[in-house]
């Protein structure tokens, strides 16, 4: 796995300057998961399981916003790389894990944030929670970087559109986890995880090689 | 010994189905230099992106022969990273130099006033830019070094350094490539020009 740390602080230093997500991001959705139990309150009989459903939708809304927040222009990505003499393989890889540190707190700290402000918990132990959030971040991150390195679509609206459906099918294998699975099956679901996290890592990895983009 | 770094027999490059050189023959040597001067739209950059490797459009699978070595480019839109500080920008540029740091500054000075290090590069104008670009292209020493519209936002102590920086590469037999509208006379280097308008 070549990680390049160049790279890795690169991203992270910008980050850190911009702070696009933390600063307007986090806020935007803290206020919404505030208005949130206002607006349903005296209008619909709750019960636990639309809480859960509600938060799965809060944290792909924050996923896609997250991921839209600064779009890669691929010529320029291209021209900087080569200046830099970097491999794409290596700004693969150093992207994702630095966007899957930006990203993983955050997530954690939506969470709290929303299980704080609905009264309301998960049907699971903490271990899977924190799991299932885990390789949700990584596969989120990684999906939006091909998306955007393979396509050329850096329209904000459009990337929106075509990239919500993603983050959706990846949150079906949190949804069950979440409601309450016996440990047996939680177990295969997280291995699933696992292997759809392997998957698009090592199938996105050999196509870079494979076709020598640099 | 001079090699070919690029050939390609019956080169075709251009953007979707339009295409904006044809049929070009190219051997490019690597301890060569060479000017490419062609009118607006004759494809000067086209062809300087296909060289360095940026070249975003269609090939019209034209048979390419490339060597694996160092090309570097200095186009006519900045690649240093805006947000990043010019100290961040070096750092992340030249990793893969195996100059210290010391000289690297050093480097970077001859360009440049000590002021600018902390600078953020946003707020850097066009001429400082393509300066720290300069003493970027002299501290990784490339293979290849290509430069599209040579002279743009350069003043005449700029232009001075930019005319060092290539007949030091020259004599140390490494090759330039300069992309402009006319001819760019510098003393004691030997130019091969490739005329876009002639292909």
């Amino acid at each position: 796995m070549k990680i390049n740390k160049y790279i890795l602080k690169k991203e992270l230093l910008i980050e850190l300057k911009n702070s696009s997500s933390l600063f307007l991001i986090t806020p935007t959705m803290s206020v919404l998961i505030i208005i949130f139990p206002i607006l349903i309150e005296n209008r619909f009989a709750v019960n636990e399981d639309l809480f859960i459903i509600s938060r799965l939708l809060f944290v792909i809304i924050f996923s896609t916003l997250f991921a839209i927040r600064k779009p890669i222009v691929l010529n320029q990505l291209t021209k900087e790389l080569n200046f830099g003499n970097y491999m794409k393989t290596e700004f693969f890889n150093s992207k994702s894990l630095a966007e899957f540190l930006i990203f993983l707190p955050q997530v954690f700290i939506l969470n709290i944030l929303f299980s704080g402000f609905t009264n309301s918990n998960v049907n699971t132990s903490l271990i899977n929670l924190i799991l299932s959030m885990v390789f949700f971040a990584v596969n989120v991150c990684m999906i939006n970087i091909i998306f955007q390195i393979f396509t050329s679509f850096n329209n904000r609206f459009v990337q929106f559109i075509l990239i919500v459906p993603m983050y959706l099918a990846l949150s079906i294998f949190i949804g069950p986890l979440w409601l309450g699975l016996g440990q047996e099956l939680a177990n295969i679901y997280l291995l699933m995880y696992l292997g759809i996290t392997i998957f698009i890592f090592g199938t996105t990895n050999y196509y870079i090689e494979k076709v020598n983009l640099r | 010994m001079s090699e070919i770094f690029l050939k390609s027999n019956d080169l075709s490059l251009g953007y979707s189905n339009q295409i904006v050189i044809k049929g070009m023959n190219l051997n490019l040597f690597d301890e060569k230099n060479y000017q490419i001067i062609g009118k607006n739209g004759a494809g000067k950059t086209t062809l300087m992106n296909f060289i360095s490797s940026n070249f975003d459009g269609t090939n019209f699978e034209s048979k390419v022969d490339r060597l694996k070595i160092s090309v570097n480019q200095i186009s006519s839109t900045p690649t240093l990273i805006y947000d990043l500080t010019l100290e961040e920008n070096l750092n992340y540029f030249t990793s893969d130099s195996s100059i210290s740091t010391e000289d690297k500054l050093n480097v970077v000075f001859k360009y440049i006033p000590r002021d600018y290090l902390d600078e953020k590069v946003k707020n850097f104008s066009s001429g400082m830019i393509r300066r720290v670009e300069l003493s970027i292209i002299e501290i990784k020493n490339p293979s290849v070094f290509c430069i599209d519209e040579p002279l743009n936002f350069l003043d005449s102590e700029g232009v001075s350094l930019l005319t060092n920086l290539i007949k030091n590469r020259s004599s140390r037999n490494k090759c330039n490539i300069l992309s402009s509208q006319e001819f760019v006379k510098l003393d004691d280097v030997d130019f091969e020009v490739i005329d876009l308008d002639e292909n």
